[in-house]
This record gives structure tokens, sequence and C-alpha cells, in this order.
């Protein structure tokens, strides 16, 4: 860098900035700028945010699983890492109050559980924390004494809705909660008991990345490593749709903030011919005029982005403050991201959109003063425009995590602006071919868009995608919210009951016939293992990858019926026919037959008690887990399986004032176990209301953005038109006159982008939704 | 060679076409002449006779189609933009018609500009446009911009920016062109008093018969073809 070159540079751009030159450049660039940086930090944090409060849902950020006592080289790795851990046993024991007894599922706990959420105090020595529904099972209160094995144990606290709730909420017997060190003097552990021992961690992602590629070439077959996005939930596709929607947002905020700068940079740089054109007869050198006009571009780029990323902070700070009650949730520090993608798209914008200008300058002939035209045209080769967007669409796919929303996003952007750009040919053409059968003001306002063609196409392809993108946020998210409120209806069971006897499923049934209590179907149920696929050991005939599935180290819940659940449907294969009958025939769930690569027509063997059942996939079906509806990863053909023990089970919807009947159904049916599940339905509508609540005032943080984007760029698309207008007001054209040729040209210009907005965003959200949001 | 130490530009064959559509015009038509070191020339002539062009090709702003200009010796065809563009920086004065002023400077920031560009440092050249602008009387309106100037006053902005970098020659276009007749006299009488003092060399384009008296030589442009007046 030349200093004296960055000090004349200086000095020009803070004279032209004196002069307002580049005030409608800077406050695009700004608005962008802010716009994007307090649209990341607010989303980063409150996806953040959000993906803590799920990660209560597994007690931490990850957890490895086990059946055997894990290696202490664990705990010093991940204290090394400076990860916070805690240690957590879960297995089944009795417990017994009085001369009650009951099956329980024990987790001990080490002292620093639990690592997230609001409970900040510890279970204590001797105590214990239970489910509420284990006090009626024991005919206990609060405080009471309780026999844990060989020792006793104070009931403190009941268990609320906050602790790893839908991980622990499946289980049948009812959860314990007790510390680690009391597990000894209850002698319940002796060498061989069934544990399944859990290593919660909690940290940044970097030292969960470095934990998680230290731990994974360790696991056995029957270690796991458990993370949020690989739990099944509801909730989990809740928060990638969520994701993918703030993307949406960004990678819309970006498109504005280009379209801003791109109308407001060419402006200024057409402005400033006439002073490079000077600069040339007083004999400037043309790579100085690149030079002066690069340093300034810079100090903008910089300035702008420093002053947009302060502004970006503040205003999603205010954005938290003001929706600190919806949220009520604590969000995560601001992170650093925001910072560099506020700097990188400060500079991307300005860079990318003035290069092609930038490169005309040394072009501009001193002749330019007299001729007032331009005696070269530079023309960018298409080298440079495909490098450009290249570069653009790798910045973007990097940055936003290598998502195929931004590919897609892509896509549609350019399609959109060669269809746009396209359109405003045929606009044109159409206005010249009418112009001779027009007159006065509709005449002028006309041909005042033909006269500028490379102005008009550029604001009709500039305004088009701005209105295009806001259209398109509203539509996605209108169907997101919509389609999450549908996945949970008011009716979703809310109980599962478990555990029926054949013999007591008549008398079931009229008992919620009776009580009119609608239940979506009962099923029978029996718990085999998969062993074997096509006749070789299961372990050994699936992919190296697939091994640690859970599906393969437990017992499934198997099943048979003629007609599946309304929920679930056929992906591949046939279902199943009367003809079928006696065959042995199989459908499995789509998702663990894509994990295990299995296909139609492969043999599955199952263990079951002491037998083993073979039958081949006649269909694979995807299932909808979080329906809360009973849901089977095999379902076999009727006749297959019958001959086991079987149970049945069932969902059903309480309304609150309803749960009376639950004592009912426990005192008629003693045999059955019922799960209240209406806190994991509550704290699960809670967060997706809380989420969809974001997303509209995220949506109207961009619609404001958008607007005042909008605003800006056509103040910066004035020039042509004022100067046009000033000359027809001098050569004595009334303010009426001009008002309505005005009028004539907006109308015909709004009706066009209105029009393709619409139209645009219509199909690129139908495209999106299908695609992308998967809805 | 005495003869050839008083010339500072020479035009020999001087041909300028251009394309327009399919046909070629032509602008200038085997043009030739001398100015002499501190010489002041008007090229006269009606509009679109050629005048402006004959200037930008003297100036090294434009190509001929075809002949040569030499520029102090140097032969100008032979040089590139960036050659042509420092012997502007360091020996060229322009004035222009339509005054050609940055609305975005005041009058001294204007006149500081081709010294500027030259990277004279920031004092030396705002004393040295101070002191031109004081020499054409606008001493008192150093921080105006040339909105609230008037013509006459931008003009003399506009001369004081042409002398400030001690040009050997200056070329005018139509100096008085926008101006009334008293204001264009009067621009003339400050243009040709400092032309006196510095003993700069004046190519001056008009069609303004009192402005090419004070010349020492005349010559007119008819159809592209250069005659003595």
């Amino acid at each position: 860098m030349k200093p004296k070159i960055f000090i004349l540079a200086m000095k020009l751009l803070w004279r032209e900035w004196r002069a307002a030159q580049w005030y409608v450049v800077f406050f695009a660039l700004l608005l962008a700028i802010t716009a994007v940086t307090a649209l990341h930090f607010y989303t980063d944090r409150l996806f953040r945010g959000v993906t803590q409060q799920s990660t209560k849902i597994l007690g931490g950020d990850l957890v490895v699983t086990s059946s055997t006592p894990f290696s202490l080289a664990w705990k010093h790795e991940a204290n090394r890492l400076k990860l916070r851990a805690a240690e957590v046993w879960v297995y089944p024991s009795v417990v017994s109050a009085g001369n009650r007894l009951q099956l329980t599922n024990i987790q001990a706990v080490s002292a620093n559980y639990p690592l997230i959420g609001e409970i900040t105090s510890s279970i204590t020595p001797h105590t214990a924390w239970v489910e509420p529904r284990l006090l009626p099972l024991l005919a206990l209160n609060l405080n009471d004494m309780m026999t844990i094995g060989a020792a006793n144990f104070r009931i403190t606290n009941v268990l609320s809705s906050d602790l790893e709730i839908l991980n622990m909420g499946w289980a049948i017997a009812p959860k314990i909660l007790i510390r680690l060190d009391d597990v000894p003097a209850t002698r319940t552990v002796i060498p061989g008991s069934r544990i399944e021992y859990r290593l919660l961690l909690v940290g940044s992602e970097t030292q969960l990345q470095q934990f998680r590629t230290w731990i994974l070439p360790q696991l056995n077959s029957s270690q796991r490593l458990l993370t949020i996005s690989n739990q099944q939930t509801m909730f989990w596709d809740v928060l990638q749709r969520t994701q993918s929607y703030i993307q949406l947002v960004l990678l819309v905020g970006l498109t504005m903030s280009g379209v801003a700068i791109a109308m407001s940079i060419r402006q200024y740089m057409r402005r400033h011919y006439a002073h490079v054109a000077l600069w040339r007869c007083l004999g400037i050198k043309k790579n100085h005029i690149i030079q002066i006009v690069i340093y300034q571009l810079i100090v903008i780029a910089f300035v702008t982005g420093v002053i947009g990323i302060i502004l970006g902070y503040f205003t999603q700070a205010l954005f938290v403050h003001l929706f600190e009650d919806v949220f009520r949730f604590p969000l995560p520090e601001a992170d650093t991201g925001p910072i560099i993608l506020g700097f990188a798209t400060s500079c991307m914008l300005v860079f990318l959109f003035a290069y092609p200008l930038i490169s005309e300058l040394p072009y501009i002939s001193p002749l330019y003063i007299w001729r007032n035209q331009l005696a070269v045209r530079s023309n960018p080769s298409r080298i440079y425009w495909m490098t450009i967007l290249i570069a653009l669409i790798a910045f973007l796919y990097w940055f936003m995590n290598f998502s195929l929303l931004t590919l897609f996003f892509i896509d549609v952007l350019l399609l959109s602006i060669g269809f746009l750009y396209l359109l405003s040919v045929l606009m044109l053409s159409f206005i010249r071919l009418i112009l001779q059968q027009t007159e006065g003001t509709i005449r002028r306002g006309l041909s005042q868009l033909v006269n500028y063609p490379e102005s008009v196409s550029i604001q009709i392809v500039g305004f088009t995608l701005v209105l295009m993108v806001i259209f398109l946020l509203k539509l996605v998210r209108t169907d997101l919210i919509e389609n999450w409120q549908q996945s949970l209806p008011s009716r979703t069971p809310n109980y599962f009951a478990f555990n029926i006897a054949p013999t007591d499923l008549p008398k079931l049934q009229q008992f919620f016939h009776q009580q009119q209590i609608n239940i979506a179907g009962i099923y029978p149920m029996v718990r085999g293992r998969l062993i074997a696929l096509n006749g070789k050991p299961i372990m050994t005939a699936v992919p190296m990858s697939s091994r640690s599935n859970n599906a393969l180290h437990r017992d499934l819940n198997l099943s048979w019926m003629w007609q599946f659940p309304a929920d679930n449907k056929i992906v591949s294969g046939q279902a199943w026919m009367k003809q079928d009958q006696g065959k042995p025939l199989l459908s499995i769930e789509d998702r663990l037959a894509q994990n295990l690569q299995l296909k139609i027509g492969d043999e599955l063997t199952f263990r079951i008690g002491s037998e083993t059942v073979s039958a081949k996939i006649a269909n694979i079906r995807s299932v909808e887990w979080s329906s809360f509806h009973p849901n089977f990863y095999v379902i076999f053909l009727p006749g297959v399986i019958n001959h086991f023990f079987t149970t049945y089970i069932t969902s059903f919807h309480l309304q609150p004032n309803q749960t009376m009947l639950l004592n009912q159904l426990v005192q008629q049916f003693p045999n059955i176990t019922v799960i209240d599940l209406a806190n994991v339905l509550n704290q699960l509508l809670s967060l997706i209301n809380k989420i969809a609540q974001a997303l509209q005032y995220i949506f109207l943080f961009s619609l404001g953005t958008g607007i005042l984007i909008f605003i800006t760029s056509l103040q910066a698309t004035m020039d042509e038109r004022r100067q046009t207008y000033h000359l027809l007001h001098v050569l004595g054209a009334s303010q009426k006159y001009i008002y309505k040729s005005l009028m004539v040209e907006f109308i015909c210009f709004g009706l066009v982008i209105l029009w393709a907005s619409l139209a645009l965003a219509w199909t690129n959200a139908w495209l999106l939704k299908r695609l992308i949001f998967g809805l | 060679m005495a003869t050839a130490i008083s010339e500072f530009l020479r035009v020999e064959h001087l041909n300028k076409k251009v394309q327009s559509g399919d046909s070629h015009i032509t602008i200038l038509q085997d043009v030739n002449l001398t100015v002499k070191t501190g010489e002041s020339v008007a090229i006269l002539g009606a509009s679109g006779s050629g005048k402006t062009t004959l200037l930008t090709l003297l100036a090294g702003l434009d190509l001929p189609t075809s002949g040569d200009i030499y520029f102090q010796q140097q032969h100008l065809n032979t040089l590139n933009e960036e050659q042509r563009a420092l012997i502007r920086g360091q020996s060229i004065g322009f004035i222009f018609q339509s005054f050609n002023l940055l609305s975005t400077l005041t009058a001294l920031e204007n006149v500081m500009l081709p010294l500027e560009i030259q990277y004279v440092p920031n004092t030396i050249a705002k004393k040295e446009a101070s002191q031109w602008l004081n020499r054409v009387g606008l001493g008192e309106r150093l921080y105006h911009y040339p909105a609230v100037l008037s013509g006459g006053e931008q003009q003399r902005v506009a001369i004081a920016r042409a002398f400030v970098n001690k040009p050997k020659i200056i070329f005018a276009d139509e100096m008085t062109g926008n101006l009334d007749t008293h204001t264009g006299d009067r621009i003339i009488d400050v243009l040709f008093s400092l032309n006196e003092i510095e003993h700069t060399t004046l190519v001056l384009v008009t069609h303004d018969a009192s402005l090419a008296s004070r010349c020492t030589r005349r010559v007119s442009l008819s159809e592209g073809v250069l005659h003595e007046a």
C-alpha cells in the first residue's frame, strides 16, 4: 500500500462524505450489516438457547451410554477438555414402603447432577426424588421414608418435568433419583447387574467435537453416543426446521442487502464518472484511480462493518430484552460468528457489486467531460463472473454449514434473476409497441420506462427480489407453524397404557367406551431382539457404521396387524393382502431400514423368548414418531408371532379434569401400567409455541428491514427520474402533469413487480417447503 | 536549432475520423499546425467544425486516426495513455466551457486537486492553491462550494486550477461560452494577465472574436480543415 495514495484516497473520501455523496450507499450498507448481524446474533443466541433447552431432554449436550462400567480415561479426557461431566447409573430395582413393593427405575446420579436446567440444587445424600406417580403406588407422601435395597431414603422432592424428561419419561417403571455415592449402601448393584451407565457432558461445540473424535474409535457395540440430533423426537424436527428457517432468513437478509447495495453503489459510481474523467484530464494514472477507489471502498466496508456490527449487537439485545417474557429461558451469550459475518457481508457486498463498476473506472476517457458518455465500456470476462459466482456460492455454502438450503436458495435466486430480466425485456418491448398509441401523461410515464431500459431492468430485478424474499419468508413461516400445530393437535394422546393382558382387552375397551375416551388403537406387542439378517449374525451382516444403532442392542417392540396405524405410510414394497396370510412377512420402519441398509426381500431373524422367528421384509414404512401414538419398528403379518406371550399397548388423551379416571383405570386393571406424558407434551408444546413466536418476530424484523431497504433502493434509483422531471418542470409541465406521469410509471412498474414477486414467491415457497422443509 | 527550441507543439497531416453506424465521419482533415513556446493561439470555428476534437488531440486526451503530434519534441502518438497522462499532469492546464469544478469540493479544494493527484504535500498544495485563488480575486471565497459561486467566479476558480501546477501550456475550450460578455471579458483579462506573468503557452478554442483578438495568432477550422486566419 502506498501511503500517499491512501492519504489522497481518504482526503477525497472525506470530501465526498462531507458532500453527502456516500450517504445512500453507506445507509444501505449499514442497514444491511445491522440487519444481517442483528438477525444472526439474535437467531444464533435463540437457536443455541433452544438447543440448550432441548438438551435438557438428554441431560447433556452429549451423552455416552454403556452397558458396562466405562473406563476412567473417559472422565479424564472430559476433564482435560474442560467439559463438565456428570455420571448416571440407570437400573431397575424394587423399592418398599411398609408392606408395599414397587419395581422402579433407579437413576443414581453424581453430586454435580443436573448439568443443565433451572434446578440448581443437587440431590443430597440419603434422600430420593421420585416421580409423582410413585407416591400413590407406595401410599407415601413427601418427606416419608422408603427403602431401596438395604438403605432407607427420605423422599424430599418430586421430579419435575425439567429433568431429562423425554428420555426418562418413556420408562415404564416410575423413576427414582438418588445419589451415586448412596448406591453401595443399598447393595442393589452387584457384579453382573443390568445397569446402563451414562456419562453426561456439557461444553463448547469444539470441546465436544474433540471428545467425540477421541471416543468414537473406542466404543464397542454396547456403547453409544447420544446427542439431541440422533434422538428421534419431534422436537428435533422442530429444531431442524427452525434452523433451516433461520438460515432462510439470513439468506433473505443477504439478498435484500445485496440488492440495496447493488442499486445504490451503481448510482454512486455513475456520478463518479465525471470526477474520474477530470482526474484523467489532470493526469492521474489509471492504476492510481483503481487504488484510490479500492482504498475508499475498504474503509467504507470496514467502518460500516464496525458500526453495523455494534448496531446489530444492540438491536438484538433490544430484541432479547423486548421478548424476555415470551421465551422465559435464558439465552446464551452472543458468539463471535456474527462479527465475522458482519465484516464478510460488508466486504462482499461492497466489492462484489462495486467491482464491475470499479473495473470500468480506468477506462473512462477524459473525453467523458465533453461527450458525457463512456468511450470504452469494460466488459468483465465470463471467467470473472463465473469466479465471482462460485466464490459467492462457496462463501454462502461454507457460512451456512453446507446446508442444502443454501444451494437451493442460490439456484432459486439465479433462476429468478434470469426470469425477471427476461420479464423486464418483454415488458419494455411491449411498452415500445404500444407507446405510439398513447397520449399525454401515459405516454410520458411509459417513455420514462423505455428511455432507461438498463435501469428499469435492474430495478425490476432488484425490487422484485426484495419483495419475493419477503413473501417467501411469510409463506414458509405460516406453513411451518401450521404444520407444527397440526402435528400436535389439541387431542394428542397424553397417556400411554402398557402391559394390557389379552384377557383384559374387552373390558378395557368397554371402559374407554363408557368413559367416552377416544383411543387411537390397541396394538399387540411382543418383545424380541433382531439377531440375524439373511441368515448371518446381525452384527456382521450390517455395515460397520450401523453397528452402534440402538435397535441392535435392545429388545424391540414387535407387533402384528393387517392395517397399519394411520400415520404409517408405505414408502416401498407392497401392503400385504389376504392371500399373503400364512407367509412369514414383516414391515420395517424406513429410517431403521436405511441405517441398516435393508431392502425388500431381506430376511430378518428375531429371538423372542427362547425361540427364533424369521420373516422377509414385504414393505418399508415411514413412521411419525412424534405423533404420541404407539409405533413399532417392526410389524409382522398376522399369524407369524401371534403365538408368543403378548401384551397390548394403547395411548389416549385425557382432559385435565378427567385425570380422576386414571385412578379408576388403575383400580379396575391393576396390571396395566399407565404413563403420564402430559408433562412431556406440555413442555414440547410450550417450546414449539415459543419457537413459533420467535419466528414471528424474526419475520417482522426481516419485513421491517426489507421495507427500509426497499425505500433506500428506491431513493438510489431516483436520480434519472428527478433529472427528467426537473427538466419537464423547467419546460413548463405542471405539478399535476409530473405527478400523473410518475403515477403511470410507478403503477406500471409496481404491477409487474408485485405480480412477479408473488408468483415467484409462491412457486419458490412451494418448492422450498417440499424439498427442504419436508412440509 | 533555435526554431526547434521555440516550437512547443507541432501537428503534421493530422486526420481524425469517427465511426457512426456503418459510415465514417471525417472530423479533422490534413491539419498542420505549429505552436511556439509562449505563443497564444486561438482556434476559431463554428460549432461542429472540429475545434474541441483538435484541442483534445493536442492535449493528448485522444489519438488521431493518422498524422503526427509532437509535444515539446515528443511524439505523442507513440506514447501510451499513462505516459500522456504524465505529460498532462506535469505540463498542461485545462479550462473548460462548463468549468468542470467538482461540486463536492470547495473552491480551494478544486484548485488543490491537480497538485494533490501529483501527491504534492497538503500544506504546500493548500498554500499554492490559496495564492492562485487570491491572484484570480477569490481570496475571500476559498471555502465556498461551486454551487454558491457565480459563473464568472467558477471560471476564475477553473483558471486558478489550470495554473496551479505551473503548466507549460494551457488549453482552454470555449472558456467564455457559458458567460455573459462582460464577465467573459473580465475572465479573459484575468487569463491573459496571468499568462503574461507566467509565460505560459496558450491554445484557446473559441468562436468569441474578442477573445481571439487577444491572442498572438489565430487559426480557423472549417469542416475539419485548418486555415491561418
